[in-house]
């Protein structure tokens, strides 16, 4: 299997020959930048330069893992918000919100050619022709409810939940759509799999029941609307959101290491396949090689179907790091039996995970 | 999956507090930390109206309370923050979420501002500055430490989103803070939180820095000797409690 057959099969919870390494969310650093001659800021721009860097990880580590665009704000820039371009090793972000209330919220006729998307769907093209055939193209979008925050302010959308639920609804509906055209656009432009990053509606942020009535709707319409393999990935503390989350139609999700593999199996169970959850800080960024390593096979003992790291890698993590994760499955062969695999979820077990 | 309703929470602690009777004294300094709410009016009404979150109801009730010639600074001790304290404790525990704490620092807004209480005579543990990471935008985490902060009894004095290093020695200068917080969610922005604790050092200023948020964590902050680190806001509340008043 080549990384791209295998990550697609793993996403779809089909067969693979070993666990597939792969990142949803950003994993470009600044020596890869280096390497590339193409750096941020100028990178989220220039549709050369964003493919360029982008295919490093898989260029420069093996590490299969082509995903653009490398920030969140790209749909709150072409909603009207102001933005911090960001610097060499700090993604752009937004400054001010756009609109005060839901009413006000305009989604622009010409979304597709607003701000730096035309920049994005190019180096969508780019990277499919160039590296297409091997590794997967991963169209990053925003999840509406994150989107919402933007354009609102994220004080200000939350507390509707409570004030104005009505809102607060149309606020995520408004967001969430889109989030939606800019997936149908990603997708002929030659994404493979669409990648949606929600992390405001975080079980850190949210209830499990506020997740149930203001999120998971419209993920829900999200992930029907989407024709290629797709995955949601929300980092922070979500044991409270994983019996929705299941419920959302979403191929895979992604989780950081404030969810145990165990506790994320037990609740999604085969609904959905399990991405994650090596810690982007603790262990990618101030860890050793040795540590991703242990890290990894821990996971893959307790049923990660894709190794990542938990949420974006810091633009500093070493490469030696990086590169540990890529040969990580090395040290792990896939359970074929189900005895083989129940003892490996034992193993997991009295490694001192508690369920 | 556990279900959970913030409603059942709530009805819990007052159900709890009422069946233990009433009398009419303001309630003793010595109520033990945790969601306990006072037992007598109108301390216990002003607490309740924070903790659900009722604006409307928090500003007449503290209005109606000085009008019957309670002092404004009992309404907000032993009322409207107790009730600011409960909603603290349920965040903690995971009973209580986001907009829940937020409606309730708008609740306690109201409240203060009806009863004319003053925001800064309630900071009878001292001052406590936070701040975000110079680059960092994100502001969300820092309001919530912020609420839970004031409500255990510290003035808070917010700088902002993506404070550089002379704000905040400026601000330890004008407000002598017991201690500096900081909040970054992105580990290219956590390196500027060395830089100010280097600098408020080199000024001869000697004070806690307690940094949070997911790019921080204990090894980033013993970079430093005066940098402490709070996995989330009891633990920072914690580490202030222990900290000499100024």
């Amino acid at each position: 299997m080549n990384a791209k057959k295998r990550i697609i099969a793993a996403i779809l919870g089909g067969r693979v020959d070993q666990i597939p390494v792969w990142l949803p969310v950003v994993g470009v650093t600044v020596s890869m930048m280096e390497q590339a001659r193409a750096s941020w800021p100028e990178a989220h721009w220039d549709p050369e330069l964003m493919a360029k860097l982008a295919a490093m990880p898989w260029e420069f580590t093996r590490l299969p893992a082509v995903t653009v665009p490398f920030c969140l704000s790209l749909e709150a820039e072409a909603l009207g918000c102001e933005i911090d371009r960001g610097t060499l090793n700090r993604t752009p972000s937004v400054k001010k919100p756009a609109f005060d209330t839901p009413d006000a919220f305009e989604h622009p006729e010409n979304l597709l050619e607003t701000g730096r998307i035309p920049a994005v769907l190019r180096a969508l093209e780019i990277l499919s022709e160039k590296i297409g055939d091997d590794v997967p193209i991963n169209a990053k979008v925003t999840g509406g409810f994150t989107i919402a925050g933007h354009v609102f302010g994220v004080s200000r959308f939350v507390s509707w939940i409570k004030t104005d639920p009505d809102y607060a609804h149309q606020a995520v509906e408004r967001s969430s759509e889109v989030t939606r055209e800019l997936i149908g656009a990603f997708e002929d432009h030659g994404a493979d799999v669409i990648s949606m990053s929600d992390p405001t509606a975080s079980g850190d942020l949210l209830s499990g029941e506020q997740y149930r009535e203001f999120v998971l709707p419209y993920h829900r319409k999200i992930a029907g609307a989407t024709r290629k393999p797709s995955v949601l990935h929300i980092c922070g503390n979500t044991k409270d959101l994983l019996g929705y989350i299941r419920e959302s139609g979403f191929d895979a999700y992604s989780f950081e290491e404030k969810v145990d593999v165990i506790t994320a199996k037990k609740l999604l169970g085969d609904d959905i396949s399990l991405i994650g959850n090596i810690a982007p800080v603790a262990t990618m960024l101030e860890g050793t090689p040795d540590k991703v390593t242990a890290d990894a096979v821990f996971a893959m003992q307790n049923g990660i179907d894709i190794l990542s790291s938990g949420c974006t890698l810091s633009p500093f993590t070493p490469l030696e790091n990086i590169r540990a994760l890529s040969k990580a499955p090395e040290h792990y062969r896939v359970p074929k039996e189900p005895e083989e695999l129940l003892r490996e979820f034992v193993r997991g077990l009295a490694a001192g995970v508690e369920p | 999956m556990k279900a959970f309703t913030l409603g059942l929470a709530v009805g819990r602690l007052i159900g709890d507090g009422r069946s233990s009777g009433t009398d009419d004294q303001p309630p003793s300094e010595n109520t033990p930390a945790g969601p306990v709410l006072p037992e007598s009016e109108p301390y216990r009404s002003l607490a309740e109206s924070v903790l659900k979150g009722d604006v409307a109801g928090a500003g007449n009730l503290a209005a109606q309370a000085v009008q019957d010639g309670v002092d404004p600074l009992d309404i907000a001790l032993h009322g409207l923050l107790k009730g600011m304290d409960a909603v603290s404790d349920l965040y903690n525990r995971r009973q209580a979420f986001v907009p829940e704490v937020l409606l309730a620092a708008r609740a306690l807004d109201a409240g203060l501002q009806e009863s004319g209480g003053e925001r800064d005579a309630l900071g009878r543990k001292g001052v406590v500055i936070i701040h975000t990471a110079e680059g960092d935008l994100h502001d969300i985490g820092k309001n919530i430490v912020a609420a839970i902060v004031e409500a255990n009894g510290f003035r808070v004095i917010d700088l902002g989103t993506s404070v550089e290093t002379p704000a905040v020695l400026a601000a330890i200068r004008e407000y002598r803070p017991i201690a500096v917080v900081g909040s970054s969610l992105m580990t290219s922005t956590r390196g500027a939180f060395l830089t100010t604790a280097d600098h408020i050092r080199e000024n001869g200023i000697s004070i806690p820095f307690i940094v949070g948020g997911g790019a921080c964590d204990e090894r980033f902050a013993a970079q430093r000797d005066t940098v402490q680190y709070a996995r989330d806001p009891a633990a920072l509340v914690k580490i202030l409690n222990a900290l000499p008043a100024r």
